[in-house]
């Protein structure tokens, strides 16, 4: 058996020669086309482009002149209608400026993370991406924005709301362009279900308390009478509002050195969960993630606390309840409507700190946020006036436009709830979430106090092993 | 001339193991190396990344979040691995002493759970396990039952994943268990 094998040494050698090429080319190629074309493939997450994608961009590029500057764009993922609006106008913004072509990518929510280390691990990151209120200011500490005020014309710093430019100010200098604000919660409530219960439809619920009794009457067999977050990460961020409400402040003091949540505050907002859950007033399992208005939409519930941009999901989707929505701020604490009940969540526009193209990209931005009112109205039309405005000079232009000064939604939210709203804190997530695990273990059945007792002592760990005391960029 | 053949043989091993062992070492050793030396910095891609030694694994190891992950863990293997042996074992008995035809399609069926994917399992579960249309609510409520939470309540949560961890592992152990059964000889 050795002897034959031993005389077949070149048949041996050849084949496995001719295997470790094949192998090593597929490798190469595969390599190649992946790393090449995941930034570039649109809406794709995984790396398995095939190599005939990432040869697209090259040809685009040698018949392309010279100086023509090219801009990766990210985007995560929001309402279709928002993404066929960053199309339309990336196209417009393409067309219309020939030495800069903007290449836009969305990007899905839970993949964002994980794509955006990759690229930075690869010195790829986009040029521009799309960025929330909350993480601006972290994000300029760690040098990972570019200050904008020496990419755009300073004028279009003035067009912005004072608490909206307060946003995305640190220190000095400015990180970010605002695209939209809008309420991290607002009451939406059913009617008839109202009237079939023997309550007001005109008169919802004002305190909390309210709140509790309304959902024990509209609860009958397939309907809740209430719905809120219920789980620790959607309550870390949608129940900021709450704590406004009834603490006057959040989760820790001023100077980031230590945990404020052991107070008559902080109890009410974890009883009034507690209670929500408990009284069977609310689904025991959470029948879609916070930020989705389907089981209202689809009549399971009767009375949802969500953010404003379930207008544009309601009027797109389940328009055949619209009639009977009723709308209000979410109910404070002991019924005073100038008290805060949502956080002023939304998204900005902001340049990679690592960008080549820097100027070219605020020009970008420019065009897009802060250029001609239009681009912005045609967003805030498409979303159905489910989101607000962060420029003086788009709310002016709208005020002339017909469907926009009707809308007696648009203008309670306004009126009601944006005034009032409070930014959103910036402190690290884990404080928040710290603090959210302590309302759902309440929610489910732990009692208050040792709750709280637990989330200030990991919230203490956490400040002590991250070395946060006297941090606050905002408190330099 | 013995030793010939060996040479000759090193020499067609190593070019038959080189694609695989250059691939192992670019895409497993060479970032599992670098990932211990990551492991010593606070890593930034924007600004200079800083030594910090091992404070990193002290920040995990004192997290009480992760001892937390580490014990549900530990109760999770608890729940399945017994349950699943004695589960196993018993229908091994069963399908042990059944005709021959009987036993080739149970044998058949049985073992389908594991080549589905666990992905598609666990997407089956979830909709067994939904609150208001799914199949388990429905069958606790024929017997006069109230809907559970049953991946939401803290008490039925890990009970309810171990139970399709148990099913997509229960065929091979019971074939496994089967073949020990026939032909381990009754003298062990």
């Amino acid at each position: 058996m050795q002897v034959k094998w031993g005389k077949s040494k070149t048949w041996t050698a050849l084949p496995s020669a001719l295997l470790v090429i094949v192998l090593a080319a597929t490798a190469c190629g595969g390599n190649e086309g992946g790393s090449n074309a995941s930034p570039s493939a649109s809406g794709s997450p995984s790396a398995s482009s095939t190599p005939g994608e990432s040869s697209e961009p090259s040809a685009s590029e040698s018949a392309a002149p010279a100086e023509k500057v090219k801009l990766e764009f990210w985007a995560q993922k929001f309402e279709d209608t928002t993404d066929a609006w960053f199309k339309k106008w990336t196209d417009e913004f393409n067309k219309t400026h020939d030495n800069v072509e903007v290449k836009l990518t969305i990007v899905p929510g839970d993949a964002w993370a994980q794509k955006m280390k990759a690229a930075q691990a690869a010195g790829k990151a986009p040029d521009i991406t799309t960025m929330s209120y909350g993480n601006i200011a972290n994000a300029a500490k760690l040098e990972q924005i570019l200050p904008l005020n020496d990419l755009m014309d300073p004028a279009v710093f003035d067009d912005l709301y004072d608490n909206v430019k307060e946003f995305v100010t640190v220190g000095d200098k400015i990180y970010a362009y605002p695209k939209l604000v809008e309420p991290s919660a607002v009451l939406f409530y059913r009617k008839d279900m109202f009237r079939e219960a023997g309550l007001d439809p005109e008169k919802p619920p004002a305190t909390w308390a309210e709140v509790l009794e309304y959902g024990k009457a509209l609860t009958k067999k397939g309907v809740f009478g209430f719905s809120i977050a219920q789980n620790a990460g959607d309550l870390g961020w949608s129940s900021w509002g709450l704590q406004y409400n009834a603490a006057g402040h959040l989760a820790i003091t001023d100077d980031w050195s230590k945990a404020d949540v052991n107070n008559e505050g902080y109890k009410n907002v974890l009883n009034f969960y507690q209670q929500a859950y408990q009284s069977g007033i609310m689904p025991k399992q959470q029948l879609a993630g916070y930020t989705e208005i389907k089981p209202f939409g689809e009549g399971k519930v009767a009375m949802q606390v969500i953010g404003s941009w379930a207008i544009g999901q309601l009027r797109n989707s389940y328009k055949n309840i619209l009639d009977q929505v009723g709308v209000a701020p979410m109910a404070s604490i002991d019924g005073d409507p100038t008290k805060p009940t949502a956080t002023l969540g939304g998204w900005t526009l902001v340049v990679d700190g690592k960008s080549e193209h820097a100027k070219e990209a605020g020009s970008y931005i420019s065009y897009l946020l802060a250029g001609d009112p239009n681009i912005m109205i045609d967003f805030f039309k498409s979303s159905q006036f489910s989101k607000f405005s962060a420029r003086k000079s788009v709310d002016e232009a709208m005020k002339t436009d017909a469907d926009a000064s009707k809308d007696a939604w648009r203008a309670l939210v306004a009126e009601k709830v944006i005034p009032y709203a409070k930014a959103e804190p910036i402190y690290p997530w884990d404080i928040s979430f710290a603090l959210s695990t302590a309302i759902e273990s309440a929610m489910k059945g732990t009692s208050v106090d040792k709750a709280l007792a637990k989330a200030e002592k990991d919230i203490n760990d956490y400040i002590a092993k991250a070395k946060l005391a006297g941090t606050n960029p905002k408190a330099q | 001339m013995a030793n010939n053949h060996f040479r000759q043989d090193n020499k067609a091993a190593y070019v038959l193991l080189s694609p695989i062992v250059i691939l192992l070492t670019i895409f497993v050793v060479i970032p599992f190396i670098y990932a211990i030396r990551v492991s010593f910095y606070n890593w930034s891609f924007y600004q200079e990344s800083e030594f910090v030694g091992f404070r990193n694994f002290y920040m995990v190891l004192t997290d009480r979040l992760f001892g937390e992950a580490v014990w549900v863990g530990l109760k999770f293997a608890l729940m399945v691995v017994p349950a699943m042996l004695i589960l196993s074992f018993l229908f091994a008995n069963v399908v042990k002493n059944l005709g021959p035809k009987l036993a080739g399609f149970v044998k058949t069926s049985i073992y389908i759970p594991t080549i589905i994917s666990g992905i598609i399992a666990s997407v089956i579960f979830v909709f067994i396990y939904d609150y208001m249309g799914g199949l388990a609510n429905y069958l606790i409520g024929l017997f006069g039952f109230e809907p559970r939470a049953w991946l939401a309540d803290v008490a039925t949560a890990l009970p309810s994943i171990a139970a399709p961890a148990i099913w997509l592992g229960f065929g091979l152990t019971s074939l496994i268990m089967l073949a020990g059964l026939h032909d381990i000889p009754e003298s062990y």
